[in-house]
């Protein structure tokens, strides 16, 4: 049996640890691992057989490792999806870019206030405000980011689909004479039924821009996804 | 004056002049050249074409044996890059990212409770 206050001497190592790979980690499952590593972490002390005086200190760095946590996946999850606007050729991408650039900043300045010699109190104000922040400001203008990037993402891949059945239908002779006399009439379905699939993508896409409807984006990729299996079936027909 | 023109109606060249004159003329002439350039060309021309004739049979011999699947001669039907542009855009791959945006907030949310609330954790 691990007696309670040698619990806590061997978490210690194991917070330290979690912060130092949380500041190195790239990659955002890994900051979600790290969190929710954090997160039990804290779990357990807040738990434990301690007695509140014993626990304080030891439960402050658990709280501060566990907002750490928190701050390191907001980033990444900023980060991605600034890596995902700088791709799209949009304009408009400049004021998500700058949203994302004052985020980081509020995180940074969140950072520094709970990294200084602070009591729970304190720690546990920054909280709620930090909470009440992104209830009331940043997810609704995150929600708005990734649903243009979405929104852009698939009017890039309707463009793609539009010149990959362009360069189909210019080669529609040729695919003809690889195919018999009885197959032309399923090749030009498969073509016409891209063309309208793509076309309805489109439809629903420019609509989507304005509206940002999530289930709109979804139709619009799924038909395009529907676009491509006709693609590939002409393919394996001239195999 | 008279006598002396008639004597010169009848004036020879040296027959030595007459032969090496003959022989420049003939040397220098453009045409038998002219002739032999406008062979060779002839002949270089369809050596070329027989060598030529003869590799596209070997070729068309070849390439019905080892011909690539027709597929692939079409730029347009290019399998590889189908499946790449089909993949990129592919409509679960969107869904699984909007997916995760939702759990990053969901555990951000049961983190930040737990920094705030005090007591013991969970139920």
């Amino acid at each position: 049996m691990v007696k309670p206050a040698l619990k806590v001497l061997l978490i210690i190592p194991l917070l330290a640890n979690g912060y130092l790979a949380g500041a190195k980690s790239a990659d955002r499952r890994t900051s979600l691992n790290n969190l929710q590593e954090s997160f039990d972490q804290l779990i357990t002390i807040k738990n434990s057989q301690l007695l509140l005086n014993e626990r304080g200190a030891i439960e402050l760095v658990a709280r501060t490792a566990v907002f750490n946590r928190v701050l390191d996946l907001a980033n990444e999850e900023l980060s991605d999806l600034k890596k995902k606007l700088e791709k799209l050729s949009n304009p408009d991408r400049l004021q998500h870019l700058n949203n994302i650039k004052e985020y980081q900043s509020y995180h940074e300045t969140v950072r520094g206030q709970i990294n200084r010699e602070i009591d729970l109190k304190e720690l546990v104000d920054i909280a709620a405000k930090f909470k009440q922040w992104r209830e009331t400001v940043y997810n609704k203008e995150i929600e708005k980011t990734i649903n243009f990037v979405l929104v852009f993402q698939s009017q890039e891949a309707i463009k793609t689909a539009e010149n990959r059945l362009d360069r189909i239908m210019r080669d529609f002779k040729i695919i003809k004479s690889y195919l018999m006399p009885n197959e032309w009439g399923v090749a030009e379905k498969l073509v016409d039924d891209a063309k309208n699939l793509i076309k309805e993508a489109k439809k629903i896409n420019v609509e989507a821009q304005t509206s940002f409807n999530e289930v709109g984006i979804q139709t619009a990729t799924q038909k395009i996804a529907a676009a491509y299996k006709n693609f590939i079936a002409i393919s394996d027909m001239v195999k | 004056m008279i006598n002396q023109l008639k004597q010169l109606q009848r004036i020879e060249p040296d027959a030595d002049f007459l032969a090496r004159s003959k022989k420049i003329i003939l040397t220098a002439s453009p045409k038998p050249e002219y002739i032999f350039q406008l062979r060779h060309a002839a002949t270089h021309f369809f050596k070329v074409s027989f060598a030529l004739g003869l590799m596209a049979v070997m070729l068309l011999v070849i390439s019905g044996r080892f011909a690539p699947a027709p597929a692939s001669l079409i730029a347009s039907l290019n399998s590889k890059q189908l499946v790449r542009e089909s993949t990129k855009y592919d409509f679960n791959l969107q869904l699984a990212e909007a997916q995760y945006y939702q759990e990053v907030d969901k555990q951000i949310n049961l983190a930040l409770n737990e920094i705030i609330s005090n007591g013991k954790a969970g139920p």
